[in-house]
């Protein structure tokens, strides 16, 4: 019997180092995201309850999807989220090409500017929502206080709940919206210039050119843009936490803040376990959708 | 003769030597524990905590036993245990609850039964019978099984201003509608601007404060949350009754404007900066009120126990309280019951009340000594000696029917719902929950203690 022996050199070769070099992050990746993700989809289908250890774990088949899914607590926040998102992320990137366009040219004290444009990113979620929280309080937040100054009756937008999603959508526009502006910013200087000196010499009008050169050549950099805006968003929890809790009643109750009682208020691990696979699933869609609309048409 | 006198002088030496030789002291208790590092959870928000802290150096000048604190914010506490109790991770030899989330805690509890009877860790002056009997039923799960000591004894009362009630010519309510016209009356706008300076009443209309409140009235009326096959049974007129003077008082304009947020200390502060006229709130809040440095209202407030309404009703003040608890995975236990031990003794009670104008202690010996130097003592010790506290309903899930409930009724407080359609959506709630936790088993009944049903 022939034993084939394969040498250290075919091992360690040029063609082989690509394998080699994405081996650590494929461990990393194994343990942080598979792993956990495996393991959540089969806690989904277990009856465990942190407060009750003298209930052992038990397999509950789909009894805790029965119970998620039928569920209209679920379905409200689900469609809560969906909303919130997709209003983010159309108001984030039309204010974030908006103001990329208009400072795409040299001006006066843009050293200054730009970097204050962006500072909001910068700042942690939890210190955004604390900060957005005190500027609503109706007691003594500056924009309560605004409000009230030019007529507006309501005590504070956070207690109503008409008003307290659409604060916490203002409050996630504020800190996300320069995410996008740097990213189509950075974009916009990256792009060559014969096409837009090709454009203008056949006497394109400035729209023309925005509609039929600009937009085409960002489409990747939007995308990705959106992408990831719009992972975030679907996922938002830290703002919500820290500013409504999900209240008042469950007007700004997002998918995560959902995950988050079940899991750590409820302790029905199980059950928060179907709600993080669902969210998974929606996200995963999402993802598709966008990187095969990126990849899919080429440029005529 | 003399012989006779030099012999009994010699036995009563021996036996005085060897009394004080077996006299208890912490120090001798804590000999064998000299030197270990105690690591301890406490709830942020409570003053009773921070005395505890300014008081830990003199216990580790007595016995050597270092302790550490960490201080976690109210509503961040009972996640951050049952992750850590879950995970089996050895971080805290004690944590400091909230007796409300005691069930849920109680499997990973260790019981201090058997420390107790210990006479080398227990001083024999400890006296537990001391302690209001509700409070020692509360830290209590298996027939005689104690898992801790309170530190803290109180309910909710209704703090009315006196000056207030009297200019308008209003006597005390007498029941729950009383307290909504008398809150309709005290609501003023006293400087003629057009906006309300003064409120008739704060209420608590958080999700952690709203249950609480509106369950007060309603056992004081004779209801009962649950049948005693634990089926929710609190869909009722009493309860809509309630519920829906709770809705009003915010609608109307009789409660603050952002009282969907309030939840015990911003209730306190709203009322003891003087902008309302009554408040229903946990009694060891008079702390704050009758404290000079922080309150504009000094001396004018009276306390009493809400009306209750049904005078067949015994059990109607819904009791709270807080205390160290020893989980199993513990490193130091002996050493963490000794710390308990001494924070709940006789001598440290009398100390915080004395020298750090206290809270609400839950022994009847401190609360007869201060009597008169609290306002709210009289009406804790006359509540504890009628029996008139009373628990939440004792199953693991109750922090669960709490909260599943408060949320439809703060949506109704809001006007998402009718007050009717909010009592329909929590019991169908509460009941689907219970049954997913396989609480409904054939015609399994459950004892008073699990369902409430107590008079």
């Amino acid at each position: 019997m022939k034993i084939k022996v394969i040498s250290k050199r075919k091992i360690f070769t040029d063609q082989n180092l690509k394998y080699w070099l994405l081996l650590p992050v494929f461990f990393v990746t194994l343990a942080v995201a598979i792993i956990p993700l495996v393991y959540s989809i089969g806690l989904s289908f277990f009856k465990w309850i942190v407060t009750r250890p003298d209930l052992p774990i038990s397999f509950a088949g789909l009894g805790n999807w029965v119970y998620i899914l039928g569920d209209m607590t679920f379905w409200e926040a689900l469609s809560r989220t969906l909303i919130f998102t997709a209003s983010v992320i159309v108001i984030e990137f039309s204010l974030g090409l908006g103001i990329a366009l208009l400072l795409n040219r040299p001006f006066y004290g843009a050293k200054i500017i730009l970097p204050l444009m962006i500072l909001p990113v910068m700042l942690s979620p939890i210190v955004v929502g604390l900060m957005w929280r005190y500027l609503y309080n109706g007691d003594f937040g500056l924009i309560a206080w605004i409000l009230k100054t030019i007529g507006f009756e309501k005590h504070s937008l956070l207690s109503d709940s008409s008003t307290a999603l659409p604060a916490v959508l203002i409050t996630d526009i504020w800190h996300w919206t320069p995410f996008i502006f740097i990213l189509i910013f950075a974009g916009l200087h990256s792009l060559p210039g014969a096409p837009f000196e090709a454009a203008r010499v056949d006497g394109a009008t400035k729209g023309q050119i925005f509609r039929w050169v600009t937009l085409p050549l960002l489409k990747r950099v939007i995308m990705v843009a959106i992408l990831l805006r719009t992972i975030d968003a679907f996922k938002i929890m830290d703002e919500i936490f820290i500013m409504t809790s999900g209240g008042p009643g469950r007007a700004t109750e997002t998918l995560s803040m959902l995950i988050y009682r079940q899991s750590f208020r409820y302790f029905t691990m199980g059950k928060g376990a179907v709600l993080a696979v669902v969210s998974f699933v929606v996200i995963l869609f999402m993802c598709q959708y966008f990187i095969k609309f990126a990849t899919g048409k080429k440029e005529a | 003769m003399k012989k006779v006198v030099l012999s009994l002088m010699i036995v009563f030496l021996v036996v005085g030597l060897s009394a004080y030789g077996f006299a208890w002291s912490l120090m001798e208790a804590a000999r064998p524990y000299k030197g270990v590092t105690l690591h301890v959870s406490l709830m942020g928000g409570y003053e009773i905590n921070t005395t505890l802290q300014k008081l830990t150096p003199e216990f580790t000048e007595q016995t050597g036993i270092k302790v550490v604190y960490d201080v976690v914010p109210y509503e961040e506490t009972l996640e951050k245990h049952m992750i850590l109790l879950a995970t089996g991770t050895q971080a805290y030899d004690l944590l400091n609850i909230d007796n409300l989330w005691f069930g849920q805690y109680v499997g990973f509890l260790r019981p201090i039964n058997d420390f107790m009877a210990d006479t080398k860790l227990t001083a024999p002056d400890f006296d537990y019978e001391d302690f209001v009997p509700m409070m020692r039923t509360i830290y209590q799960w298996a027939e005689g099984e104690i898992y801790t000591f309170p530190e803290m004894y109180f309910f909710p009362v209704l703090m009315h201003r006196k000056d207030l009630l009297a200019e308008a010519g209003l006597a005390l309510p007498n029941s729950t509608q009383e307290f909504y016209d008398w809150a309709a009356k005290l609501t003023r706008d006293t400087d003629g601007d057009g906006k309300t300076d003064i409120y008739g009443t704060t209420i608590q209309g958080r999700r952690t404060g709203v249950f609480d409140e509106i369950l007060n009235w309603y056992w004081g009326a004779g209801g009962q949350v649950f049948d005693e096959y634990l089926h929710p049974v609190f869909n009722n007129d009493q309860f809509l009754k309630k519920l829906t003077i709770w809705c009003d008082l915010y609608k109307n304009g009789y409660a603050p404007p952002g009282a969907t947020d309030y939840e015990l200390g911003e209730a306190a502060a709203w009322f003891y900066q003087g902008n309302a006229a009554m408040s229903c709130n946990w009694s060891f809040t008079a702390t704050w009120i009758e404290n000079p440095e922080l309150s504009k209202i000094v001396g004018k407030v009276g306390y009493m126990r809400f009306p209750k309404e049904d005078p067949s009703v015994q059990k109607y003040l819904r009791e709270a309280s807080t205390a160290m608890c020893l989980p199993k995975i513990a490193r130091h236990k002996e050493a963490a019951y000794l710390l308990m031990q001494w924070f709940t003794s006789k001598e440290i009670q009398r100390r915080i009340q004395s020298e750090f104008k206290g809270a609400s202690p839950p022994r009847f010996s401190v609360l007869e000594e201060f009597i008169d130097q609290y306002p709210t003592f009289r009406t804790h010790l006359d509540a504890a000696e009628k029996g008139q506290v009373r628990m939440v309903p004792k199953i693991v899930e109750w922090s669960e029917v709490d909260d599943l409930s408060a949320l439809e009724f703060q949506r109704a407080m809001i006007g998402d719902i009718s007050p009717k359609k909010a009592l329909e959506n929590a019991v169908e709630k509460v009941e689907r929950m219970l049954k997913d936790k396989g609480y409904y088993i054939g015609d399994k009944k459950y004892p008073p203690l699990f369902t409430g049903r107590y008079q």
